[in-house]
């Protein structure tokens, strides 16, 4: 494992080498969850397509910094599919709209009531114009589908432009960071948050490997 | 006491003792199947109670179920545990009224609920919007480790609002996604006892947590209600305003969770009912019993009566015997009274004979002679007659007798008379007389006889052989001289009505009486007629004519010798 860690690492610093736009790379310990089973309930129409596997549980990574601000933000997409959320977790950043498009033949219905941000877009279908959210504020924000109890997700809503989420490993890179000093902060869940300060050089691409605390 | 008192009695005391053991056995038997009645009664409530309490519970159970499972109320629990501020109670119980208003349940439910620790989330009172009141607080210990647990607990809660309960499902609310433990939801239904329940023969009624929460009672009834019911189950007989009750209980769902308080049910059955049918049984019985005494009685008294008149009338007929009338007879009959009164009469009968034997024997001493008068029937005054007549005394009797004892005497007189008196009867003879040391004995009387002279000389001689021959066989030294003489003479029961002896008197007594005493010892003086009576049988020695006090002139007499006849009797 190691070995190839090693050599992934190193083939990547050898791109940067290259004279790629500087970044971080990294690696973030995800922590097993016992995966809950998914109970096909009875729901009040009944499930006309398959039920897809649960995403896969991830991390966000973003870099924070008081020279951050004011950078206009973007949009992005959730979609519901299979019966569940496209991913676990997504992270935003401050400001940005996100839709939520049902991509089953079912009712979706998407709520929250984090206190980041507190919305319920009712329940619609696929053929409807998919209901949008504009997150305005840091934090985190879980998400459920009233109809399908084992629907869940997270959208992060960060300070930052420079945000990516890991994969199922918990292997990350953040690309286009300008250089500077920046905290690196990673959420997994609200037990499991790292943070650590981070110094981005011109050229020359950042390694971090954050530990188990 | 008399028979008839005994017999009554005994009948009365049976009658009554049959009565009464009939009457208890009843009475008990009744008891008995009353309860058992009444036990079946009460188990029977119980099943079909718990049974209709069992569904209710399933249907609360899958309520409860569906809003624990509610995508929005786990939602709300979890930003409520975040921040209880931006996500106070009052919205939590709002997303379970919700969860459960979605499901439609119907009227009368309530909701309670508490985090993991235990602890109540504030803001119920708005949902429950003034519905009767919920009283439940349970210790937060009890309801966090019921929730560390994770199993679900049914059981019943008190309200102010009596009478009426509440039948409450508590569950634990777990995470959908990843079984972690939000807190705990109770869920109740009101519940309120049906009318019929309360009145009628069976009252049934619900204890709990010591308090009775039906209705229908007094407070002093509740109080003694609430003391029975200390063991899980059992069964007493109390008095509750004013009547007679048993009362059954039996402890329904554990209270032993700690989040419920202890239930009891109970049910109480009038006993009026048993009370009356045991009255009715009592009437019964009595009433049975009195006409069986009754009859008895009846009975009784014509057994006793059968046995008294027969009784009486014997006791009568002794009384007339007593006075000396043996002419009594008692009523022939069946049956041992039967046998009685025909050994009575038999007896009667025999007394009569004796009687009558007794009489004729002071007469005479020959029973054959007493056979006939007691068959003849002899009238009052005599009849003439041809008769021989013997008379036979001891010679010196006097000089004998002068030196003994009259004790000695008599005991002499009878040795002496009783051989004699056989020879006389050998003859046909009846011996009329003893004076003194004289036998008179009469041939011809009653009896008439042909050889009344031949009978009489006979026996003259026989006397005279069984004197010797007493006297050779070593008895007294006695010599006898013996008298016949025959003639008419008047015969028949003489003296006064109430003594009559049968007697002779006439010229011939006298003369057998002189030819007596000029008899020598052991010697026969006889007349001549009693000679021409004897034929040519008799030997005899002429006397000449003898001159005999109180005969004018002298009598021809004969001593006789011998009498030579094979007729001689013996």
């Amino acid at each position: 494992m190691h070995l190839r860690t090693a050599t992934a690492l190193f083939l990547l610093a050898v791109s940067f080498a290259r004279g790629d736009s500087a970044g971080v790379l990294g690696s973030v310990p995800i922590t097993r969850v016992a995966a809950a089973p998914i109970a096909v309930e009875k729901y009040s129409g009944s499930i006309s397509g398959r039920v897809n596997p649960a995403p896969s549980r991830i991390a966000g990574v973003w870099l924070e910094s008081p020279a951050i601000r004011g950078m206009a933000a973007g949009s992005a997409r959730m979609e519901q599919e299979g019966y569940q959320f496209r991913t676990g977790l997504l992270v935003v950043q401050t400001g940005t709209r996100v839709e939520f498009p049902n991509r089953d033949e079912d009712y979706h219905n998407v709520f929250s009531l984090s206190k980041t941000k507190r919305f319920d877009l009712g329940r619609y279908r696929k053929d409807e114009a998919p209901a949008a959210v504009v997150f305005d504020k840091a934090g985190v924000v879980r998400l459920f589908c009233e109809i399908h109890q084992h629907m869940r997700s997270v959208v992060l809503v960060v300070d930052s432009p420079y945000f990516t989420t890991t994969d199922e490993k918990g292997r990350f890179q953040l690309r286009g960071v300008p250089p500077g000093s920046y905290t690196l902060k990673a959420w997994l869940d609200e037990k499991h948050s790292w943070e650590q300060p981070v110094t981005v050089a011109g050229g020359r691409g950042v390694e971090v490997a954050l530990a188990d605390k | 006491m008399s028979f008839r008192l005994r017999l009554f009695g005994a009948m009365l005391l049976l009658v009554a003792a049959v009565t009464w053991a009939a009457l208890w056995s009843a009475e008990r038997s009744m008891r008995e199947a009353f309860t058992r009645a009444l036990d079946a009664r009460f188990e029977e409530r119980v099943a079909r109670v718990a049974r209709e309490r069992e569904l209710r519970a399933e249907e609360a159970r899958g309520l409860a179920g569906a809003i624990a499972r509610s995508v929005r109320l786990q939602a709300t629990f979890m930003a409520h545990a975040e921040d209880t501020t931006a996500m106070p109670g009052e919205v939590v119980y709002e997303a379970a009224g919700i969860a459960l208003d979605e499901r439609k349940p119907g009227v009368g439910w309530a909701l309670r609920l508490v985090d993991p620790k235990g602890r109540p989330i504030p803001g119920a009172a708005k949902l429950d919007h003034g519905g009767p009141s919920l009283d439940w607080r349970p210790t937060e210990e009890s309801v966090a480790s019921a929730l560390a647990g994770g199993r679900e607990f049914h059981g019943l809660l008190t309200t102010t609002q009596t009478p009426g309960w509440w039948e409450a499902h508590f569950s634990p609310i777990v995470d959908v996604e990843n079984d972690s433990l939000h807190g705990g939801l109770l869920l109740a239904r009101f519940a309120k006892p049906e009318t019929d329940e309360i009145t009628g023969d069976l009252r049934a009624g619900l204890l709990l947590g010591g308090r009775l929460v039906t209705g229908g009672w007094a407070a002093e009834d509740e109080q003694i209600l609430a003391t029975l019911a200390k063991d899980d189950r059992g069964r007493a007989e109390v008095t509750l305003g004013g009547g007679r009750f048993v009362v059954f209980w039996q402890q329904v769902g554990a209270g032993g969770s700690g989040i419920f308080p202890a239930a009891v049910e109970m049910c109480a059955f009038s006993l009026a009912e048993r009370e009356r049918q045991q009255r009715e049984l009592r009437k019964n019985m009595l009433g049975t019993g009195g006409a069986a005494l009754t009859a008895a009685a009846l009975v009784a008294l014509a057994l006793a009566n059968g046995l008294a008149k027969p009784v009486r009338e014997l006791v009568t007929l002794t009384e007339s015997i007593r006075r000396g009338d043996y002419s009594a007879r008692a009523t022939p009959r069946g049956g041992e009274l039967g046998t009685l009164a025909t050994a009575f009469n038999a007896m009667s009968g025999d007394l009569a004979l004796k009687d009558k034997y007794r009489s004729m024997l002071d007469l005479v001493s020959d029973p054959h002679v007493a056979e006939d008068l007691i068959a003849g029937g002899l009238e009052l005054g005599g009849e003439e007659r041809e008769v021989s007549v013997v008379f036979c005394d001891i010679r010196g009797f006097t000089t004998l007798s002068e030196g003994m004892a009259p004790k000695e005497v008599i005991e002499m007189l009878n040795e002496h008379f009783t051989p004699l008196t056989r020879v006389v009867y050998e003859q046909d003879g009846v011996v009329l007389h003893f004076v003194g040391d004289l036998i008179i004995a009469l041939f011809g009387a009653p009896r008439r006889s042909e050889e009344n002279e031949r009978h009489a000389a006979a026996c003259a001689l026989g006397l005279i052989a069984e004197r010797a021959r007493l006297n050779a066989s070593g008895g007294r030294q006695i010599e006898v001289g013996v008298g016949v003489a025959t003639g008419r003479m008047v015969a028949g029961r003489m003296g006064s009505k109430d003594r009559l002896n049968y007697s002779v008197f006439g010229a011939r007594m006298n003369l057998a009486a002189r030819l007596c005493s000029q008899a020598g010892p052991m010697e026969i003086v006889i007349d001549a007629p009693t000679l021409a009576g004897c034929g040519k049988a008799a030997q005899s020695r002429a006397l000449g004519a003898l001159k005999l006090k109180g005969f004018s002139e002298g009598i021809e007499a004969f001593q006789l010798l011998a009498l030579d006849s094979p007729e001689t009797a013996d």
